[in-house]
């Protein structure tokens, strides 16, 4: 993008000094191209805002009833399954089993019901925290879900998706399961469809990936969305529908491109300068910089092993890591932005065994390129970091190895002594997952 | 114009302003870049135009003396603007060069806007989407929303702009098709 284009971008949302202003303004006078480019511009911004803002065009919901009576007939009868389903949650709320955790992939819990594999579920609220978990209800219903993502199981028929993603498939012997999102509910007649909560619950979006469901929002709005189409539930009630054309594939999230994804099984661990290993724990990767001569100074190197793909071929790459609270020391004595540094090396480089390395042994970060840097609030306990940069994706590139080696350095000292030693979840930390090199082609 | 009673000529006015409305909020909208100012501008050019639709000619100039008080109202709006210093906002020179122009594409981007709604927004994926919205949300907490995305704020500008872009390219597709 051009720096005019960006001051296009922040001149209409008002984020532009005067000095910019003057600047682009010269630029349009002079440049037709640029014009053009602004009237695009401005024109998605008014159809975003038609989109994102209005209450849904009445005509659309009429037009609708006006063609099918049923419509309104099923809102109603799916408000009172609605009803019923909530005094049976709230009056009946028996220990009674109403799903079963049909999967956990790399999936991390938080909730008071059982989360193990194959676990039966009565009501309650379940968080997931990571990874991706299929929930079947006993009606038949399934619910693959996305973290991080919370739902609330209410009965055989019914769930309420609080946060995140999902992909709700519906055979037969549930017609009727309702999903409930915080903007609206969903009435499945047969399906698969995905839904989104987004914007903290303000919107859920709703795409029918088969069949046919409808949708209803608490003034009493309904909606029906045949395969293929798509819209949304907000305060206002419900969007405006959208075909989604043949050729344009659904993007399911867990589904969303083809992506590998490459852990570091067993080939991680962290290093302290002083190497007095009892300050560190195999389920962290940690990393410090202490004051004085370091002695405390932690690093942390993960490997990540994969020949079965040619490296010269990334489109993409990511790596992410999963920060967790280790415990050590305390963020007070921490400035209040934490700046880290990712350094790689092609190979195995130096590193003869894993689990015991001592400082002098390892890789040194001279040796090796840095390919990304991020920040971390003090503030910040856990949280997914994601480094993409051009610099990774080039030295996974160019360098076209079966495996690479990174060091993960913080490059911010503490105020004074005892600050907190950041930490990432180790490839055998109990909730939160490894390090993972996520690569696409 | 001539009119029999009041009542034939508020109902001739209605019926004009509402068919030609859209396409002088689209043209408004596309000059005033805050959505409440383009609604105040409106306001103002609906009141004009009532004010002296005797002075209309025949039905047939209805748009183009609309657009006429439109610009005119962006004007306005523009030195009033200007004169409060409370927001930035492009010359005068420009916005009626701009205007001069958008008179003409009027119609090819209200197509090109339709085809946004009806068409290619439903083909972004489901976080290209979210980030719109939450832009449109606040706006101006654009460094939260960056990390959010995990983006630099450059990078994440650049990435809404391409969003955009790409909207806009679809947009002339497919009203180039219809």
């Amino acid at each position: 993008m051009k720096k005019e284009d960006e001051l296009i971008i922040r001149y209409l949302n008002q984020n532009i000094s005067e000095a910019e202003v003057q600047k682009l303004d010269q630029s349009l006078k002079e440049n037709s191209d640029l014009r053009k480019r602004f009237y695009d511009q401005v024109n998605v911004g008014a159809a975003l805002e038609a989109e994102f803002s209005s209450p849904l065009p009445e005509e659309k919901v009429i037009s609708f009833k006006q063609r099918n009576s049923m419509v309104s007939m099923l809102g109603i009868a799916a408000s009172f399954i609605l009803v019923i389903g909530i005094l049976g949650y709230s009056f009946f709320n028996t220990k009674e089993s109403i799903a079963t955790l049909a999967s956990n992939e790399n999936a991390a819990w938080e909730s008071s019901l059982p989360t193990l594999e194959g676990s039966e579920l009565s009501a309650g609220l379940m968080t997931l925290k990571s990874g991706v978990a299929t929930i079947r209800f006993s009606s038949g219903a399934e619910v693959v879900l996305e973290a991080p993502a919370e739902i609330e199981l209410q009965s055989a028929m019914q769930g309420k998706l609080l946060k995140g993603n999902a992909v709700v498939h519906v055979p037969e012997s549930a017609h009727g399961f309702t999903l409930v999102t915080p903007t609206g509910y969903a009435v499945d007649h047969g399906t698969a469809f995905g839904v989104s909560i987004m914007n903290n619950g303000k919107i859920s979006d709703f795409k029918v990936l088969e069949g046919e469901i409808s949708l209803h929002s608490p003034k009493g709005q309904s909606l029906f969305l045949l395969e293929n189409e798509s819209a949304t539930l907000n305060d206002y009630g419900i969007g405006k529908k959208i075909v989604l054309s043949d050729d344009q594939p659904l993007q399911i999230p867990e589904r969303e491109d083809k992506v590998l994804r490459i852990q570091t099984e067993g080939k991680c661990q962290s290093i302290i300068r002083n190497d007095q290993i009892e300050h560190l724990d195999q389920d962290y990767l940690m990393v410090k910089l202490d004051t004085g001569s370091n002695p405390y100074e932690r690093r942390s190197l993960f490997n990540f092993k994969q020949d079965q793909v040619d490296w010269s071929k990334i489109k993409k790459s990511r790596l992410r890591l999963n920060l967790v609270p280790c415990g050590f020391g305390h963020r007070v004595y921490l400035p209040k932005t934490n700046r880290f540094n990712l350094y790689a090396l092609a190979g195995f480089t130096g590193v003869e065994s894993w689990g015991n390395l001592k400082w002098e042994d390892a890789p040194t970060t001279e040796s090796a390129t840095l390919v990304g840097k991020f920040e971390i609030p003090r503030s910040q306990e856990r949280g997914s970091i994601t480094i993409e940069s051009n610099e990774l994706l080039e030295f996974l590139k160019s360098n076209n190895a079966s495996e690479y080696t990174f060091i993960l350095t913080r490059e911010t000292t503490e105020t004074r002594g005892s600050g907190m030693v950041h930490a990432f979840a180790s490839d055998s930390h109990p909730e939160a997952s490894g390090p993972t090199l996520e690569l696409s082609f | 114009m001539r009119f029999k009673s009041e009542r034939d000529k508020h109902t001739c006015f209605l019926g004009l302003f509402t068919a030609n409305e859209a396409s002088i909020h689209g043209y408004v909208r596309r000059l005033v870049y805050k959505r409440e100012d383009a609604m105040d501008v409106m306001q103002k050019i609906a009141i004009v135009l009532w004010k002296k639709f005797d002075q209309l000619q025949s039905d047939n100039d209805f748009r183009k003396w609309s657009f006429g008080v439109a610009r005119f109202e962006v004007l306005a709006w523009r030195r009033d603007l200007a004169r409060e210093r409370e927001r930035l906002v492009l010359s005068t020179e420009t916005i009626e060069l701009m205007a001069e122009e958008l008179d003409h594409k009027a119609e090819q981007l209200d197509l090109e806007k339709e085809a946004i709604l009806q068409h290619c927004l439903g083909k972004l994926k489901i976080d290209q989407r979210s980030a719109l919205q939450d832009m449109y949300d606040d706006e101006s907490n654009t460094p939260a929303l960056a990390q959010k995305f995990g983006k630099s704020i450059t990078g994440f500008y650049q990435w809404i702009y391409r969003i955009r872009q790409r909207l806009a390219e679809c947009a002339k597709q497919v009203a180039d098709a219809t």
